[in-house]
């Protein structure tokens, strides 16, 4: 049970629209998060904690804290990263189409528009109400090769975790809600991440 | 022919009045054939040119000849600025980018940028340049602890949202060293950015710059490059929701191409109808149009054929202004036709006005022959015109149209309404002692107005409304771009020269910023620095097994895999390899376009342009320029003003010789000094009023005024003359009378249209010369004309002669 991974954990299908509408919170909506950035450029993945901020449809912010302090700003089509003692850094959201695939899933869940994402994404849902998991595949051609899937879980009206592509080829992955004594002994992998987001699922 | 031979209808006479009319005919035939053939080379010969230069003075210092350069092919006056307005900021951010792409490989454009750094801003074969570009080395070396910082970085670049775009970059730039090199390339000044392209400071309007292939002043291509720009706008926003405005110098030049062909026509016809309608009600005969319209025709044609034989190309300008003078050439036929009558063959009528009109049309064409020695090629060209135009009416009017008419009709000097008029006109004051005040009056008036007495913005000698230059300027402005009227230039031997002195200044200029001076600068070694300073930077790079071992001590601990950075290591090699970049290796990117604008070959060798931002204080400017030999601070505003001035004086030279000149074809024709006084009069005094008018009404005298004077002058000196020919003769006088009524009224007319236009230019001579006309009219009736007639018994049998008949 602890080993399935997030595509595999295979339930009765539920309603993706009426899931999403569930998850609805008013904006601003704010969430602790804990991610990990896996690269094959990398040995290890690595690790950051902050905050999300949801403001508007197309307005997110994402507050670095820890290891250190960085605060990125995307609003419209455009991205600007902001980190302490350094230049400022800005880029347009279509050079970056796992951003934008963020901020949509981002926008669906929190606003409960599930027509907004399928403008965007093929929808699915499966699991039930008490621990579910909602993929989002890329309509878009371009954007299906750099990111293939979003994955998100999650238990009653609680996300928990935000998975960007999967397997070897998994990009982020994103834990929500507060990890103070998340501890790894050995490597860090997608599998076991995607294990502790099914227990914190559960806990819930 | 006499005036009997109308009522005999005997049968060879009718023959003979039938050979005669065929013969009229042929000359008719002929005479349109010979124009056709006139027109058909000058149309093929005659490049119209628009270049405003060709109406200034030859430059004589590097200030003047700089800004003629400028003005005429400068990279700058090819720049167009766009303007997205009227969505919201996000939607016109992706307008603004979906334009960029699509004119990326537009021919028509040289480079179109919104703001948003590209990437591909460098070519493939160009990107292991970065290192010699970007001035990284100049501080830093490739060492351990300068990569291990770096490495850092990265990786915090990777975990933020920017890692998704770079992680395919980085192990090729670790140091981002192109990213470095393309910020290097932004304006120095930056405008204001949203979602990543050019805004206004409002955030209201999108802002875009493109630059034509095409010069500014190539109406044509222009027309077709914002075509091109509007359908591309078109086909990303169907439903119209933004607005596209272009401005800029090309823009201009196609705009007033429109605008004044599209006055111009309704002035033209709405002209001839009223010539029209004021020929058949003067002359009460239709072919009387035809007549009237044949020497101005001639003249026009004439014109052209010359200005196109001896310059080839004809300036715009040019022709507005020489159709303009040689709207004096419609009072020829007039002349004659109010002259001719029933019991007076055209001849005859012409032989004896040839004197008067020939000593007009020669003073006239004297006058304006000054003007090929002018320096000002324009001017010449408008010499030319005029004098062939003027030569070929009078000369047709005298030898061909009297042959082609036929009978005289009514006699104008038999009107009874012509000669209450004159009668009224005689009982008038006569002026003397009122001319004499009324010419100090206008020396005082035009001595003490405040306006300025010339206007020397060059500016203000482009046609262009002042509401669009406004808009174009704050457009510029909001772009950050570079201050309009200071700015540096560089002489040097060659191109890399020039970069390296651009180098040597770099510090200098930064202390002007920081004292107040201005507040900021650009120039040609931003883009690309110096050969020596590329070969010093690729000294400082790390031969390979150096930056391998570097690497691997940085690496360590950073979370890096070894071995991802090779493409890296494959790069500093070749660098380190490269010959310098030289100007001419860049081929057409949009680095070439850059540097083509700041730095450009000279006859002294090369030159290299600083454009400055935000000038406070120009003295501190001038006194850093005057501290290096090579260095001038070019004043354009001033240089311009210089030149305008010095048009000027050439032109009030021509003049004055012109006066002279005229003044002694008039007394040599004239021969009494009472008789040149009055013909001289009328015309002196009317510039006078009218320059006093418009000074009056806070109007600037400019090269515009100029010419409408000397056109009205060229009128008044005719309307003059011919009173004072008309003498005693109270028929003759009549006739004279009609004729002079009958041109004024239609130059009035088409001049008081001009004057309606909404194009500066016309409305100023349009008005100038409306003026001119009413007042030499007025003078000439009440100075030129002959000591009083009261003689009772001249009067008494003219007025049975007009009995009788």
């Amino acid at each position: 049970m602890c080993l399935l991974l997030p595509i595999s954990s295979q339930a009765s299908d539920l309603d993706p629209a009426a899931l999403i509408e569930r998850l609805k919170k008013p904006a601003p909506a704010s969430i602790a998060f804990k991610e990990f950035r896996f690269s094959a450029l990398l040995e290890q993945p690595l690790v950051v904690s902050g905050e999300l901020n949801y403001l508007a449809a197309d307005h997110l912010q994402r507050f670095v804290k820890e290891p250190y302090r960085e605060k990125t700003i995307i609003r419209g089509e455009s991205v600007r990263v902001e980190r302490d003692g350094e230049k400022l850094r800005t880029f347009a959201l279509k050079r970056a189409p796992e951003l934008r695939g963020l901020l949509t899933a981002f926008g669906a869940l929190l606003t409960g528009n599930s027509e907004a994402v399928r403008k965007q994404f093929e929808i699915t849902a499966t699991g039930e109400a008490a621990r579910w998991e909602l993929k989002l595949i890329p309509l878009d051609a371009r954007s299906k090769e750099r990111i293939q899937e979003i994955t998100i879980t999650g238990a009653g009206d609680t996300p928990s975790c935000l998975f960007m592509g999967s397997g070897v080829n998994t990009q982020s992955v994103m834990l929500f809600g507060e990890h103070p004594n998340l501890i790894f002994n050995g490597e860090v992998s997608p599998e076991r991440l995607s294990t502790i987001c099914n227990e914190g699922s559960a806990a819930q | 022919m006499s005036a009997g031979s109308a009522n005999d209808r005997s049968a060879p006479s009718r023959r003979l009045g039938q050979s005669v009319r065929s013969s009229r005919v042929w000359l008719l035939v002929l005479w349109l054939a010979a124009l056709a053939v006139l027109g058909y080379f000058a149309q093929r010969q005659l490049q119209i040119g628009t270049d405003l230069r060709l109406f200034l003075p030859k430059p004589t210092t590097p200030e003047e000849r700089l800004l003629l350069e400028e003005i005429g092919e400068g990279a700058g006056s090819r720049v167009l600025v766009l303007a997205l307005s009227g969505s919201s900021p996000e939607a016109l951010a992706d307008i603004s980018r979906e334009l960029a792409a699509a004119l990326a490989d537009n021919p028509a454009f040289r480079f179109v940028a919104n703001g948003e750094l590209s990437m591909d801003a460098l070519p493939e074969e160009l990107l292991p340049y970065r290192y010699l570009l970007s001035d990284t080395l100049d501080e830093h070396t490739f060492d351990a602890s300068y990569l291990r910082e770096q490495l850092r970085a990265r990786a915090r670049d990777l975990a933020s949202p920017a890692g998704a775009f770079l992680e395919s970059w980085l192990p090729r730039d670790p140091t981002l060293e192109l990213l470095s090199v393309l910020q290097r390339w932004q304006p120095a000044q930056e405008p204001n950015r949203l979602y990543d392209v050019w805004f206004d400071k409002d955030g209201k309007r999108a802002l875009l710059l493109a630059e034509t292939a095409a010069p500014a002043f190539d109406p044509e291509r222009q027309r077709q490059a914002i075509e091109m720009l509007r359908q591309a706008h078109g086909s990303f926003d169907s439903n119209h929701e933004s607005t596209l405005t272009i401005s800029g110098a090309g823009q201009f030049s196609v705009l007033m191409e429109q605008r004044t062909r599209g006055e111009a026509q309704f002035l033209g016809t709405a002209a001839s109808i009223g010539m029209i309608l004021l020929v058949l009600f003067a002359y009460r005969r239709p072919s009387a149009v035809l007549y009237s319209a044949l020497p101005l025709l001639s003249a026009g044609l004439a014109g052209l054929f010359m200005v196109s034989v001896v310059f080839g190309e004809v300036h715009g300008i040019t022709l507005a202004f020489g159709f303009t003078l040689i709207g004096v050439a419609q009072d020829y036929p007039v002349h004659l036709l109010s002259h001719w009558r029933a019991d007076r063959p055209a001849l005859t009528v012409v032989r004896e006005l040839w004197p008067t009109l020939a000593t007009g049309v020669a003073s006239t064409c004297i006058a304006y022959l000054t003007f090929l020695f002018s320096g000002v090629t324009g001017l010449q060209q408008l010499a030319s015109f005029t004098v062939a135009g003027l030569a070929a009416a009078s000369l047709t009017t005298r030898f061909l149209l009297p042959r082609l008419l036929g009978e005289g009709g009514r006699d104008s000097g038999q009107s009874q309404a012509l000669d209450r008029l004159w009668r009224s006109i005689d009982a008038l004051p006569r002026l003397k002692w009122t001319s004499l005040i009324l010419a100090i009056a206008a020396i005082v008036a035009i001595s003490l107005s405040e306006t300025p007495m010339w206007e020397d913005d060059l500016g203000k000698l482009t046609p262009v409304p002042v509401e669009l230059i406004q808009q174009d300027q704050e457009l510029r402005g909001a772009l950050g771009a570079a201050d309009v009227r200071y700015m540096l230039v560089v002489n040097a031997t060659d191109r890399q020269q020039a970069l390296r002195k651009l180098e040597e200044i770099q510090q200098p200029l930064e202390q002007l910023i920081e004292r107040g001076a201005m507040t900021g600068f650009d120039h040609a070694a931003r883009y690309l620095p110096s050969a020596a300073t590329q070969l010093a930077r690729q000294k400082k790079l790390p031969d390979t097994s150096t930056l391998r071992e570097a690497l691997g001590h940085a690496q360590t601990g950073s979370g890096f895999k070894a071995d991802v950075f090779e493409p890296f290591v494959n790069d500093v090699q070749k660098a380190k390899e490269l010959q310098p970049l030289l100007p001419e290796d860049l081929g057409t990117s949009p680095l070439a376009t850059n540097l083509e604008m700041l730095l450009t070959r000279s006859d002294q060798g090369a030159r290299a342009f600083v454009t400055l931002n935000g000038v406070r204080d120009a003295a501190a400017l001038r006194a850093f320029s005057e501290s290096r030999t090579d260095l001038l601070l070019l004043d354009l505003k001033g240089a311009s003003e210089a030149l305008v001035s010095k048009q000027r004086t050439h032109i009030l030279w021509s003049l004055g010789l012109a006066s002279i000149l005229l003044v002694g074809v008039i007394a040599l024709a004239l021969r009494k000094r009472a008789r040149v006084y009055r013909v001289l009069l009328p015309m002196a005094l009317t510039t006078l009023i009218a320059m006093a008018t418009l000074q009056l009404n806070g109007i600037s005298l400019s090269l515009f005024h100029l010419i409408a004077l000397m056109l009205g002058a060229g009128l008044g000196l005719d309307y003059a003359l011919f009173f004072e020919h008309a003498a005693d003769d109270p028929l003759e006088q009549r006739r004279t009378l009609h004729a002079v009524i009958v041109c004024s009224l239609s130059t009035l007319m088409v001049f008081a249209l001009l004057a309606a236009s909404t194009i500066p230019v016309l409305r100023a001579i349009g008005l100038t010369v409306s003026l001119a006309v009413v007042s030499n009219f007025l003078l000439a009736v009440m100075v030129a004309r002959a000591r009083a007639t009261s003689n009772p018994s001249t009067h008494a049998s003219a007025h049975a002669e007009a009995q009788q008949s």
